[in-house]
Formats: C-alpha cells, structure tokens, sequence
C-alpha cells in the first residue's frame, strides 16, 4: 500500500514505512530507515521505469537534479548513522511539518498555472540543456507546455532534498516535488514523476552507507519484504497515475503530509516520554 | 533484479538479522549460505540505479548531446566517490 501511494506522489513510500515499522513492529529508527532507503530504491525501479516509458517524467531534469541529490544523500547516510535516534526522529516531524505547511499554503493561493502559455518566455541560458517542455496530459488528452525555471536554485534545493533522503531514509520526494513544483516551475505531474526517477539514485547513494556501516543497518530479514511489497505497490500505483486528475494528486500529496506530520510529533513525544 | 528478489523472499526465512561483509558474500554464496543470495539481490537492488544512468549516458552520447554527456558521466563519477566514502 505505501508502495503505491508512494509512487503516485513521487515519495519513495518511506514517510509510510518508517512510522509503521518504528510504531507498530518495535524496530529501531535507523533499522527501519535502511530498511526504507533500500525500498525506496525499488519505488522508484518500479514506478520510474513506467513513467520514462509514458513520457512523463523528464529524464534529463532528473539526471540533472541527481548530481546534487546523490552526494547529498551520502552526507546525509553517514550523518544519520552518527547521531542519535532522537534527534533523527525530531528531524523526521520537523521535516514533514515544513512540507505539509508548504503544500497547504501552496493550494491556498494558486496551484502553478502548468497550462499558461510561454511563449514570451525569455531564452534563458539553461535552456540550452534541452529540458522537456511538454507532455500529454492523458485524463483531458491536452499537450501540457512548460518551461523549466530557476535551475541553479532547483540544484541547489536538490541538494536538501539528498541529504534529508539519506537522512531519514526517505526518497527525499517529499522535498523534491516542492522543488521542481513551485522553485523550477515543473507541472505537479511532471515533477512527482520526475522525482521517483530520481530517487532511485539518490536513496542508492545513502543506502550503500547504511550497508557499508559496521554493524550494518540493513536487516535483510526486514528490508526484503518490506521492499517486495513496495514494488508491488509502485507498479500498481504508476499504472494508475496516469487517470488521476492534478488537483487530486495535489490534494491527496498535502492530506497525506498532514497526517504523517500528526503521526511523527506523536512519535517524538512518545520518545521524550521514554 | 526481480528474479533476485523472489529468490531472496523464497531463502529469506533463515537469514541473519545482518548483511554480510561485501568481501565475505561470494565466499558465502559458493558455500551456499542462503543469506548470501538475499544480499546479493540487496546489491543487485543497488546496482540497477547505476545501470539505468550508464544507460542514459550512452543514449547522450548517441544523440551528441554533449552537455548532458557531461552531466550524466559526472553523475558515475559522483556515485563512485559514494560507494568510496561508504566503503572507507
């Protein structure tokens, strides 16, 4: 379930795993974390190859972005391996809190207008990258155009988005949908699609850390089902993007971080009360 | 990579609660340690990432898409520093 939820938002499923491993099974944070991170991996195999495949998901841009989320995630991996649970678990809610925040304020003024025209656009130097421009919104059958903005920053931003995906084993979608949506200008669709193709290298960056580290984080016995059901997950869940309307996915991303934020204070409290 | 992970579900009810040491899973595989099957598919998990960037490298290349040649050969080189860190 998380598997699919995950890859229809371009977030490797991890904000979904983590809490239920921690709170329901008993497993240690950073446990649960590699286990997440190497889950993560098969989100994004599973529902990144379908969207390269419909064309939705904007390779380059991921490649691009990749560059600064991959070194990220390593910072991040040897980071979280370092510090103790605690403070990992209060970064976790802060971290969701600020998304969720953001995602709500993002659908109370105008979501970005992906269908306005560009045309008078100025030719910015990084067009020259040849970033993707259109795809085919397949629920109204409309050639969507957009025009990719601000890359330096979206770089830059990207790097966050590393370094909080080797941190806290998520696939750092969380941030990098924000990133591409409201800094780079990228159509919801185009971003959360673009975001599971890029998490694939970014949380396998980290979770080559999280395996490398003596005594090894990633328990098989643990990462392996958890991975399974999640690719399970993501290949159901990117076959069925492609009928879903922008504003439910809009919807759906924000309600879902609301949760997960009420999910993760809880958590921390639970923890400074033990 | 799939077949890699049924394989690893299929031996995964006696493994360890830990991965092997990198150096020490072939040993183990020859021997037929089961849980050296499970980290395999771990790695091959991590490995198809990795694949599918060589794959876009080459596909750069074809198209003389020299910008993102770059891009994408200093994406490799990236990824192998990580690996290193890791590994230290």
């Amino acid at each position: 379930v998380a598997g699919a939820f995950g890859s229809v938002l371009g977030i490797g499923g991890g904000l979904f795993i983590i809490p239920s491993l921690t709170l329901f099974l008993g497993v240690k944070l950073k446990t649960a974390i590699a286990a997440s991170i190497v889950a993560v991996i098969a989100t994004s195999l599973g529902g990144g190859n379908v969207y390269v495949r419909q064309h939705i998901a904007d390779i380059r841009l991921g490649l691009l972005l990749a560059l600064a989320t991959a070194p990220g995630a390593v910072v991040g991996a040897v980071v979280a391996t370092q510090i103790s649970a605690r403070v990992l678990a209060a970064i976790f809610a802060l971290i969701l809190a600020v998304s969720a925040y953001r995602m709500f304020a993002s659908i109370r003024s105008r979501p970005v207008a992906a269908t306005a025209p560009h045309l008078s656009a100025p030719q910015l130097p990084e067009t020259r990258l040849r970033f993707r421009s259109s795809y085919l919104e397949t629920s109204t059958g409309q050639l969507i155009s957009y025009q990719v903005t601000r890359v330096p920053f979206g770089v830059v931003a990207s790097t966050l988005a590393g370094v909080i995906s080797g941190l806290l084993g998520v696939g750092g979608g969380i941030v990098q949908v924000p990133v591409m949506n409201l800094i780079m200008k990228v159509p919801i669709k185009v971003a959360t699609t673009t975001s599971t193709y890029i998490i694939g290298i970014t949380a396998m960056a980290g979770a080559f850390v999280y395996y490398n580290h003596r005594p090894s984080y990633v328990d098989p016995a643990l990462a392996v089902p958890v991975t399974i059901g999640v690719f399970i997950g993501a290949s159901i869940g990117s076959s069925v993007l492609g009928r879903i309307s922008q504003n439910a996915l809009r919807n759906t991303f924000t309600a879902v971080l609301a949760v997960y934020t009420v999910q993760m204070v809880l958590r921390v409290f639970g923890i400074g009360g033990g | 990579m799939i077949l890699g992970l049924i394989l690893a579900a299929v031996q995964g009810g006696h493994s360890a609660s830990n991965v092997l040491p990198l150096d020490a899973i072939w040993s183990h595989l020859t021997g037929g340690d089961p849980s050296a099957v499970l980290d395999l598919g771990i790695l091959a998990l991590f490995a198809t990432p990795v694949a599918g960037v060589a794959v876009a490298l080459g596909v750069f290349v074809r198209e003389r898409d020299m910008a993102f040649v770059a891009i994408t050969a200093l994406l490799l080189v990236i990824i192998a520093a990580g690996f290193a860190i890791a590994l230290r």
